[in-house]
């Protein structure tokens, strides 16, 4: 992808500036506001006060390219607006911590997606701390240090022989006469970037601990984000010595953070949760028996009322233009067509299935999935709903049309009528083989899949909330022709 | 095996089998069958429902342990907890420990509560939503062979007074030169008719309200006056004559100054400083900067450019700016070296709105020397 002039100036804009920045600029010390100091006309005994040496800590991770919720469904939770909307109304944190993996893939959007957040979180925002998942090692290198330049990103038991590189072993901060350090362990590189001749290499944990605690004191608050599976992670606390006073879990499966946080060899341990839809507060403090973490959820509720559902404005904005740099950019005719069908063969479009199906097509014809795409259209023209071009953004586009991505597949609305909206192939799969010899190559559903996997590959938790398959499945059913076999 | 218990489970759910009996340690407690299923019925705004599902493990067939719990939608809590008979518990750790199947006297608990608080005040028609508990199987020690345990929770919320056209106040951007101004208008509902509305009160005084009675509604005018740069957020509660409710309205806003420069007041860049840039070397040195007061025409003038040390650099330097077309109050500033230092400096261009009076803009300026 050519470097835009704001990609070079986000760039230049990190150099050099923005870690300083953020290990500097608490601006969060506050102690009145942050709880450490609690007037009261009777002093009250000194054990009903919070602990002096409290630290309190945003966690967040996996946001896996969300920006901002979708908006299929109303009242979605979550987004970098409201995110940092609440932090603004805050204003108490000592410690914002990202767990990594701001994106989901390596696509051209991605690109564009890491450069909005970084420009959010970074620049617009102060966080601390962006830990390194594997998701975002997927993203060609060069992309990953522009828009990260200057970033704190903390990877410890990474090494990387490009000098741009912008991850470090570990980030410090003084919160209040406190020291506390960071750390960020990966505990699977994504087999892309594994082998002898990779730029990227994995440091054993001891030798990446002990670089990462290098010169801390024992009263330096030892802080560690740890990506992989929460069985990976609970087997690796014990090994970490002297132990994290905190770990922060960030596992793709844990959905949302809990408010219990769990010990593991003393050391208390906090899930991030996924796509930013429910951030955690954490206070963290030590006492005799070791360092204890208090913790609370942060739901990012919308609003059913107020046009794109609230949220920090100037985020806001920053994420209406991602969108129309999208399409400013014609990433979805650069990312249409990039991937094989699931069955190799080529889409054809429903008029051709019509032919042979005209029940399945008539029963088809009536319901939502016919209109898929005008229910993008109207989306797109009301500016209550969206205000921004729906119709170009590949993630939008994708769960409204056959085969984007895929060979033969959507291209455009233009391009590509006959492939727009839900129609028989986007669950049977592409239907030239099938159309050439039918008995021969019979057509099931994609990959063999549950039918309910099937659909919640687009009606998941958060585009559907309420779908359930048993209820929905009525509403689309359609059957073979009357002179054909139903496949059981 | 356990991908056939799983998806057996899967699909239990979607079948509206009866609420599960009563068990004898807690009256509120029932007896789950494998279907977690559950109608909370429509809840008036503002309260909260809660229900607990008792989970035999053992009709699972093989020994799995309980370890966390996921609802799909945004105004409920789910936890697992473990009952004694005296009513002591203690929480599933979601470890996958053993220790976190129940013990002989205890039992495991799912405890759901649906806090209609956490939303806005509007109606929401009876829906269902999903949700599952999450165990592992006692012989896995990998955590790949995990089970979802699915529930299936029906509810809606009936909330007696009608917001039109908002239910959260969004104030947006409110420079420090503006206010921000924003109406809703409030009525009780079809059930409610004869409800008196107010007073309403502010958790910020920042944010005035006037609550005006019209014909057959009230109508609510909010002001806030911007104090302090920044996020803001307040809580509005309107009284009113409905039995046990308090409407609560969020409102939220961000006060800003007059001129800002996004998404950071700086600009830097490396320039050969043996001579004068070129225009086209210097399109990508700019920012982006907004003048937000709105009593007078979008403009910005550079008050003076000053090295740290405060040495002037006026003539070292040409300011342009550009309207952006689709917001004629942005504009770009670009910045372009016309030449004459030896050596990179680090310094601000203050940009200011009406001369010495301002309100003043200071932007980080650095320049490095390009090889």
């Amino acid at each position: 992808m050519t470097a835009s002039p704001l990609i070079s100036f986000l760039a230049l804009a990190f150099t050099g500036s923005t870690l300083l920045a953020t290990l500097t600029q608490c601006g969060n010390g506050n102690a009145q506001s942050s709880g450490v100091q609690l007037v009261t006309q009777d002093p009250a005994p000194a054990d009903l006060l919070p602990p002096a040496d409290r630290i309190k800590i945003l966690v967040s991770g996996e946001m896996q390219g969300r920006l901002e919720p979708c908006g299929c469904a109303s009242g979605q939770s979550g987004g970098l607006a409201r995110r940092m909307q609440h932090i603004g109304e805050q204003r108490n944190y000592d410690l914002l911590l990202e767990g990594g993996d701001l994106i989901d893939g390596a696509t051209p959007l991605d690109s564009l997606k890491l450069m909005a957040a970084s420009e959010v979180l970074f620049l617009m925002g102060k966080y601390d701390a962006l830990g390194v998942g594997p998701k975002d090692l997927l993203l060609s290198r060069e992309d990953w240090n522009l828009f990260l330049t200057g970033a704190p990103v903390v990877a410890s038991n990474l090494t990387c022989t490009d000098p741009a590189w912008p991850a470090k072993p570990f980030l410090e901060k003084d919160v209040r006469g406190i020291k506390v350090r960071v750390a960020s362990f990966l505990l699977n590189l994504p087999e892309s970037v594994r082998g002898k001749d990779s730029t990227i290499q994995m440091v054993p944990t001891a030798t990446a601990w002990t670089n990462a605690l290098a010169g801390a004191d024992a009263a330096t608050r030892r802080i560690v984000m740890l990506h992989g599976s929460d069985t990976e992670i609970r087997a690796l606390i014990p090994q970490l010595q002297p132990a994290p006073d905190l770990v922060v879990g960030v596992d793709p499966g844990y959905i949302e953070p809990s408010p219990v946080p769990t010990k593991v060899g003393g050391v208390p341990l906090v899930f991030t949760g996924t796509r930013g839809r429910v951030l955690l507060d954490v206070w963290l403090h030590r006492d005799a028996n070791g360092p204890q973490a208090v913790c609370e959820l942060v739901p990012l509720a919308g609003s059913k009322t107020v046009v794109g559902g609230g949220g920090d404005p100037q985020v806001k904005d920053r994420i209406l233009a991602h969108r129309h740099e999208v399409k400013a950019e014609d990433l979805l005719t650069k990312m249409a067509r990039q991937l094989p069908t699931a069955n190799g063969a080529a889409y054809v479009g429903t008029n051709t299935c019509r032919t042979c199906h005209p029940t399945a097509y008539e029963a088809w014809a009536k319901t939502k999935h016919a209109h898929a795409w005008q229910t993008l259209v109207d989306g797109e023209n009301d500016p209550k709903r969206y205000g921004w071009p729906v119709t170009a953004y590949p993630d939008c586009v994708s769960c409204h049309v056959v085969g984007y991505r895929e060979q033969t597949g959507f291209l455009s609305f233009e391009d590509t009528p006959q492939l727009a909206n839900v129609a028989c192939e986007r669950c049977h799969g592409a239907g030239s083989d099938h159309m050439a010899a039918p008995a021969k190559n019979k057509l099931g559903l994609i990959g063999g899949v549950a039918p309910s996997l099937l659909c919640t590959q687009c009606h998941d938790y958060e585009q559907s909330p309420t779908f359930l398959y048993g209820e929905k499945w009525p509403q689309i059913e359609h059957s073979c022709e009357p002179n054909q076999k139903t496949k059981k | 095996m356990r991908s056939c218990a799983l998806l057996v489970l899967l699909f239990a759910s979607c079948r509206g089998d009866a609420t599960p009996p009563n068990t004898p340690q807690n009256p509120n407690a029932q007896q789950a069958p494998l279907t977690l299923e559950h109608d909370f019925g429509i809840i008036p705004h503002g309260e909260s429902r809660q229900h607990e599902f008792v989970l035999d493990l053992a009709r699972l067939g093989e020994p799995y342990v309980p370890m966390r719990v996921h609802i799909d939608c945004a105004c409920g809590h789910a936890d697992l907890r473990l009952r004694k008979a005296d009513g002591s518990e203690r929480f599933v750790d979601s470890s996958g420990a053993a220790s976190n199947r129940p013990a002989d006297d205890e039992t495991l608990v799912l405890r759901i509560v649906i806090d209609s608080a956490t939303r806005e005040a509007l109606d929401l028609p009876h829906t269902q939503s999903r949700g599952y508990v999450l165990l592992q199987h006692t012989a896995d020690m990998t955590g790949n062979e995990r089970i979802q345990w699915p529930m299936l929770l029906r509810f809606g919320i009936d909330a007696p007074i009608l917001l039109r056209p908002l239910a959260t106040l969004d104030f947006g951007r409110v420079p420090l030169s503006s206010r921000g101004h924003l109406v809703t208008t409030l009525r009780g509902d079809g059930r409610h008719t004869n409800a008196t509305i107010g007073p309403a009160t502010s958790s910020d005084p920042s944010l005035t309200l006037e609550l005006v009675r019209q014909e057959d509604h009230w109508l609510l005018r909010a002001t806030c006056q911007p104090t302090d740069l920044g996020n803001r957020r307040a809580t509005i509660t309107v009284g009113n004559t409905i039995v046990g409710y308090k409407l609560e309205i969020a409102a939220t806003w961000k006060v800003v100054p007059d001129l800002e420069a996004v998404p950071m007041a700086k600009v830097s860049f490396k320039a050969p400083l043996a001579r004068e840039q070129l225009a086209e070397e210097s399109v990508r040195q700019f920012v982006m900067v907004t003048d937000y007061d709105v009593r007078r025409a979008a403009e910005f003038a550079v008050h003076k450019i000053v090295a740290d040390d405060g040495r002037d650099l006026t003539t070292h330097f040409a300011i342009t700016f550009q309207a952006m077309p689709e917001n004629a109050r942005q504009h770009r500033m670009f910045v372009r070296y016309t030449g004459g230092l030896t050596e990179g400096i680090r310094g601000a261009i203050v940009l200011t709105k009406d001369g010495e009076r301002g309100p003043f803009l200071p932007i980080e300026l650095v320049v490095f020397a390009a090889k």
